[in-house]
């Protein structure tokens, strides 16, 4: 490990621990503000280990978002599980269901298949609609009766935030455990060239459907906690285009695209345009879109991108790195 | 033993490619093939690794039908190729391209896939650019990453495009070295090449083919002596 991954290992684990606390000593707002730039986080670690070093560019994730978001609503206030634990549960859902998906989807080529999965979410979305238990497309509600029983107002915020919390520092682990193994190998050779890493061995779609199942596990365990932190919801929110995918497509291409610090980079100026922005979301979505667009022609790998080329280093060692020497 | 063998396979594109091709390959032996441009030698190669389903006609390998097999699966039974034009995996880096050859393609023991990649990178003289991404390398060096990853799945047959094209007359000399020092550790080889007194060198038998289909098979002195080759190629100097 390189001395500039070690500082950068050693300050992310700081970051995350300092994080940790936050609910003992931070303001209520932060605290707010904080939930959505963990659960952002990720979505965008979970979308760039997708796109970013599988090729498999899906603009569908917000179909597991509400899957996730139906499936938590009927565990947890339609039945009586704990919400938080129908977090897991929901990503055990999510992933079931991403393998019918995929052999529906993986039979498409790029772009075709990035309005595959599109499509896929929007035919989730209009299922639901059609579901009387689930509210019929009525804005449905958790509440203290049900879902919250036992739960005090200032307990469930707290959960809510290490919840946001685990699962970033969950899905910051499963990127560096991936990448660092065969199956990351394999992804990366099957993301440059499908039919060439086929031809050297590699199963591609055993692989695809892998890291196809790991990121529809963890967009729905993210998504199920977003909707029992909004105490709500709404159909056509849950499986909105534009928050859980466009958003955080524009947040991966920001940081970098296939670069293991993009999806934070890309964070912290969500973040600073967040705070910028106050609540003002379509603002904000416009701001984010064109920063997108103009980092796709600047530099296409994004502020990672011009880091790398001012400065070489990683800060999660994931290239296999031969050390000549030693041979 | 025959350890391929290829049976009457036809294969049309827009045109016929390859017309009723059929030829075989000893364990051990170094077989080289010749044809002019657009003869079907790499549509050929392509049959045999599984990237070209033939429309009639079949593929074996030891003994079994390998025609419907998958290309991955037909890697790990020991057929492996370098193709024409080199297409490596751009993102990642030399050593990790050997490694992924070395770790899906070949079957065996794990713990060895590190030391199969490091030995691929040593015969094909890439060890120093180990770390470079493969995106940045040179043709020459994109070549011998094609090499280094077909023997890094560690095949019994290794199957060779016209990897000598593009190389200078130096360049080709140490090339036609490292294939001979591969063939006399008992690889089987199949080699296209353009270059025919590179391919003299080494080949034992040598199959001419024109318009998809075999015209000269055998002795290779004897097969560049056939009259008919000998039209083929004039055919094509003269122009
Ligand atoms: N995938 C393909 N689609 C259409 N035509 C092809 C394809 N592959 C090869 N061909 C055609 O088949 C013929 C033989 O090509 P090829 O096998 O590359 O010949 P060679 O390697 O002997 O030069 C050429 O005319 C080429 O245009
Ligand atoms: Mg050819």
């Amino acid at each position: 490990m390189s001395r500039g991954s070690r500082i950068g290992t050693v300050g992310m684990t700081l970051i995350f621990v300092v994080l940790g606390f936050f609910p003992l000593y931070g303001s209520d707002r932060m605290q707010v503000t904080l939930v959505q730039v963990l659960t952002y986080l990720t979505l965008a670690i979970m979308w760039n280990l997708l796109a970013g070093y599988s090729g498999l560019v899906s603009v569908g994730q917000q179909g597991f978002i509400g899957i996730a978001a139906y499936s938590m609503f009927s565990m947890s206030e339609l039945n009586s599980i704990d919400p938080f634990v129908s977090v897991p549960l929901s990503a055990m859902v999510c992933a079931a269901i991403s393998i019918p998906v995929a052999l529906l989807v993986f039979r498409l080529r790029g772009g075709y298949f990035a309005i595959g999965t599109w499509v896929v979410a929007e035919v989730f979305r209009l299922l639901t609609l059609e579901i009387n238990v689930l509210g019929a497309g009525n804005v449905q509600s958790l509440t203290t009766k049900n879902a919250f029983s036992g739960y005090g107002l200032e307990v469930r915020k707290n959960l809510v935030f290490w919840s946001a919390w685990m699962l970033a520092i969950g899905a910051t682990l499963t990127t560096i455990f991936v990448l660092r193994s065969r199956l990351g190998l394999a992804l990366q050779a099957v993301r440059d060239d499908a039919d060439g890493a086929r031809g050297l061995g590699v199963d591609i779609t055993r692989v695809r459907m892998i890291i196809w199942m790991i990121v529809a596990a963890w967009t729905g365990a993210t998504g199920a906690l977003i909707h029992i932190n909004s105490a709500t919801v709404t159909n056509r929110d849950a499986f909105s285009v534009a928050s859980w995918t466009a958003l955080v497509v524009f947040i991966v291409i920001i940081g970098g695209v296939g670069s293991t610090i993009g999806p934070y980079l890309g964070v912290g100026v969500y973040w600073i345009i967040t705070e910028q922005l106050k609540q003002q979301n379509t603002w904000r979505f416009i701001v984010l879109g064109a920063l997108a667009a103009t980092m796709s022609v600047v530099s296409p790998k994004g502020i990672a991108g011009l880091i790398h080329r001012w400065k070489p280093f990683e800060i999660f060692p994931v290239t296999r790195r031969l050390e000549v020497g030693k041979e | 033993m025959t350890v391929l063998e290829v049976r009457d396979v036809s294969k049309t594109f827009v045109g016929p490619v390859l017309e009723g091709m059929s030829f075989s390959v000893e364990n051990g032996e170094a077989v080289g093939i010749v044809g002019p441009n657009g003869a079907g030698k790499t549509t050929l190669l392509n049959v045999v690794v599984g990237d070209v389903t033939p429309d009639v006609g079949s593929v074996w390998f030891k003994q079994q039908n390998i025609t419907a097999l998958p290309s991955n699966h037909r890697c790990r039974l020991g057929i492996a190729k370098a193709s024409q034009i080199p297409r490596p995996f751009d993102g990642l880096t030399v050593f990790e391209n050997v490694l992924t050859a070395a770790t899906f393609g070949r079957v065996g023991d794990r713990s060895h896939d590190e030391d199969v990649a490091v030995e691929s990178l040593v015969t094909t003289d890439l060890l120093a650019k180990a770390n470079s991404v493969a995106g940045s390398l040179t043709l020459l060096d994109r070549k011998r990453l094609e090499l280094a990853r077909a023997l890094a799945s560690q095949p019994t047959v290794l199957l060779l495009d016209e990897i000598a094209g593009g190389l200078t007359e130096a360049e080709v000399h140490v090339l036609v070295e490292k294939v001979s020092q591969i063939h006399r550790a008992g690889m089987t080889i199949v080699w296209i090449e353009h270059v025919v007194h590179a391919l003299m060198k080494v080949a034992e038998r040598l199959i001419a083919m024109s318009f998809g289909q075999k015209i000269a098979d055998g002795n290779p002195s004897h097969v560049m002596a056939d009259p008919a080759v000998r039209e083929v190629y004039l055919g094509v100097e003269g122009e």
